[in-house]
C-alpha cells in the first residue's frame, strides 16, 4: 500500500501532506499535554517495532505470503495519536532509508497507514470493547476496518488523478486509472487477502499476549497517551 | 512451506546489507559525499520535486541521464544499483500500467493493433513511458542519497531543519532500536527453521508469526523501560540536545550555483515548454 513517487501528482502530494500537519500537530500536542518524559522511548520503540513487523510475511493459503501493517496493533497498545506518531516515523523511515514509498508521497502514505488505518482501527475496537465483545475479536474486526479504510483511502487518492491531471489530449500524467477502475482493484484485494491476513494477525496477537498472561500490555503501555488515567 | 521464514530472514537480512553498503558508499570519496549532509537532503529533496513536475518525454531523458551521471559520480556501484530501483519502477510499475496502454481502458489514437478492436494507444504508451522514467529518477534520488550519506547524517540533517522534539527524539532513538528488533526477530525466525523438520500447517505458522510478533512487543515494553531508566541516569530531563558540527564548503556552493543555473536554463528553454 505504499504509494511510490511518480504516481500522485505533486499537487496532490502537497494536499496531503498538507492534511497530515493537523493530525501531526494535535498528535504532538495531545503527547504533549500528557506529556511524560516517559513517552519519547515508548514511540519510538513503537515505531521500531512498527517497522519490524512490517517486514514479517504471513503465509497465506496458496503458497505465497503478505505482510501485515500492524496499524491498529499499535494503536491499541499506545494509543491512536501516540500511535500516528510512531506510524508516522516508521513510514518516513521506509521511504528515506529504505526508498520503500515515495518521499513526496509520504504525506499521502502516512495520511492513509499512520492516520485512518489506526484512527478507524481503534475507533472499531474501543466501540466494540464498550459492547462487551471479546478483545480479541474486538481488535481482529478493528484490524479489518483499519486496514480497508486505509486501501480505500489510497485507492481514492490514485484514482483521482487521471480525472485531475490530464493534458490536453486526454492523455493521463499521472497515474492513469479512474475510479471505478482503481477502487475495485484496491478494495478486492483488501476486502479479501490483506484485510483477513491483518485481522487473522492482530487478533492472534492479542490472543497470544492474553495467553502469555500479558495482556495487560495493552494497557499499561499507554494509559497516559490514551488519556485515561491510570 | 517454510518460506515464510526463508523470506523473512533473507529481507531482514538484506536491510543489513543495506545499512553497510551504505556506510562503505557514504566514505568514499564522490560528488554528493562532498557535500554537506543538509544541503544533499534537501537538493536531493528538490531533485524529487522537479523530477515530479515534468511530463514531457525530453524533460524525463535529460533527468534520467543527470541522476544516472549523479550517481556514477557518487561512486555508486551501477550494477546493483540500477537492478534494485528497475525492480520497482520497471518491474512493478511496468504491470501496473499494461493495462493502460489499450484502448478498452483509456480510448486514444491506435499505435498497434492486437486484433481489430484492440489496440495499444498511443496516448498510453507515451503516459506509460514517461510514468516508468519519472518513477525511475525519483528512486533513484532516493537511493543516491541513502547509499552516499551514512544515516546518522541524515538524521543529523533532518534534525537541523527543526522538527518537532517529538518526532527528532522520536526518529533517531527508534533508528537506532530497529537494527536491534531486525536482529531478534530475525533470531526468532532462525530458530524456529531449526526446530522444524518437514512440513507444517498454515495455521500454526500463522500462530507462531503472530506470537514473535506479541513477543516482540512483550519484549519492546521492556526495553522502552531500560531506554528511560538509561536516559535518566546520563541526566534525561525531558529535553533531547545533540550536537550538530555543520560546514558549508566551497564545494557546496560550486553545487548549488551550478543547479540553480542548470534548472533555470531547463525553464527557460523553449519558452519554458521543455518540461510540460
Amino acid at each position: 500500500m505504499h504509494i511510490p513517487d511518480g504516481y500522485l501528482s505533486p499537487a496532490t502530494c502537497a494536499v496531503m501532506g498538507a492534511a497530515m500537519v493537523p493530525v501531526l500537530a494535535t498528535a504532538t500536542k495531545k503527547v504533549n499535554d500528557t506529556f511524560d518524559k516517559k513517552d519519547v522511548p515508548t514511540m519510538a520503540i513503537g515505531s521500531a517495532f512498527a517497522f519490524t513487523i512490517m517486514m514479517f510475511n504471513v503465509p497465506i493459503p496458496g503458497g505465497t505470503t503478505a505482510h501485515a501493517v500492524g496499524a491498529t496493533l499499535l494503536a491499541i497498545a499506545l494509543g491512536p495519536w501516540g500511535a500516528s506518531i510512531s506510524l508516522t516515523i516508521a513510514l518516513l523511515i521506509q521511504s528515506l532509508f529504505f526508498g520503500d514509498g515515495g518521499i513526496l508521497a509520504l504525506g499521502a502514505n502516512s495520511f492513509n497507514m499512520a492516520f485512518l488505518a489506526p484512527f478507524a482501527g481503534y475507533g472499531v475496537y474501543a466501540l466494540l470493547q464498550k459492547l462487551k465483545v471479546g478483545k480479541v475479536i474486538s481488535s481482529a474486526i478493528g484490524a479489518y476496518i483499519g486496514i480497508n479504510a486505509a486501501a480505500l483511502a489510497t485507492a481514492i487518492e490514485l484514482g483521482l488523478q487521471p480525472v485531475l491531471f490530464h493534458a490536453a489530449d486526454g492523455r493521463a500524467l499521472y497515474f492513469p486509472y479512474g475510479l471505478s477502475q482503481s477502487i475495485p482493484a484496491m478494495m478486492i484485494a483488501h476486502l479479501t487477502v490483506a484485510g483477513l491476513v491483518e485481522a487473522v494477525i492482530t487478533g492472534l496477537v492479542v490472543y497470544y499476549l492474553m495467553r502469555a498472561g500479558e495482556g495487560n500490555i495493552l494497557y499499561k503501555f499507554s494509559y497516559r497517551l490514551r488519556g485515561e488515567a491510570k | 512451506m517454510s518460506n515464510f521464514i526463508e523470506k523473512t530472514v533473507l529481507g531482514i537480512q538484506s536491510t543489513f546489507e543495506d545499512m553497510f553498503a551504505s556506510d562503505e558508499i557514504a566514505n568514499k570519496k564522490g560528488l554528493m559525499q562532498s557535500l554537506d549532509p543538509r544541503v544533499r537532503l534537501l537538493s536531493i529533496i528538490l531533485l524529487i520535486v522537479i523530477a515530479n513536475l515534468g511530463n514531457s518525454l525530453y524533460y524525463m531523458a535529460i533527468m534520467l541521464v543527470y541522476s544516472l551521471i549523479l550517481a556514477v559520480l557518487s561512486k555508486i556501484p551501477m550494477k546493483s544499483y540500477i537492478a534494485r530501483i528497475s525492480a520497482v519502477s520497471i518491474v512493478f510499475t511496468g504491470i501496473v500500467l499494461i493495462p493502460s496502454l489499450f484502448n478498452v481502458v483509456r480510448p486514444g489514437k491506435p499505435l498497434i493493433y492486437i486484433t481489430g478492436s484492440l489496440y495499444i494507444t498511443k496516448g498510453g504508451a507515451l503516459s506509460a513511458l514517461i510514468f516508468i522514467m519519472r518513477s525511475f529518477v525519483s528512486l533513484s534520488f532516493i537511493y543516491i542519497l541513502t547509499l552516499s550519506t551514512k544515516w546518522i547524517e541524515i538524521l543529523k540533517a533532518l534534525r537541523y531543519f527543526k522538527l518537532p522534539k517529538v518526532f527528532s527524539a522520536t526518529l533517531d532513538i527508534s533508528l537506532r532500536y530497529i537494527t536491534l528488533f531486525l536482529d531478534v526477530a530475525s533470531n526468532m525466525f532462525l530458530a524456529r527453521k531449526s526446530r522444524s523438520v518437514g512440513k507444517s500447517k498454515g495455521k500454526s505458522e500463522r500462530k507462531f508469526v503472530a506470537s514473535s510478533m506479541g513477543n516482540l512487543l512483550i519484549k519492546s515494553e521492556q526495553l522502552s523501560d531500560d531506554v528511560y531508566n538509561a536516559m535518566i541516569s546520563r541526566g534525561y530531563k525531558g529535553e533531547y540536545k545533540t550536537i550538530n558540527n555543520f560546514k558549508i564548503s566551497r564545494s557546496d556552493i560550486i553545487w548549488i550555483i551550478f543547479n540553480v543555473s542548470l534548472f533555470m536554463i531547463f525553464f527557460l528553454l523553449k519558452g519554458g515548454k521543455l518540461w510540460i
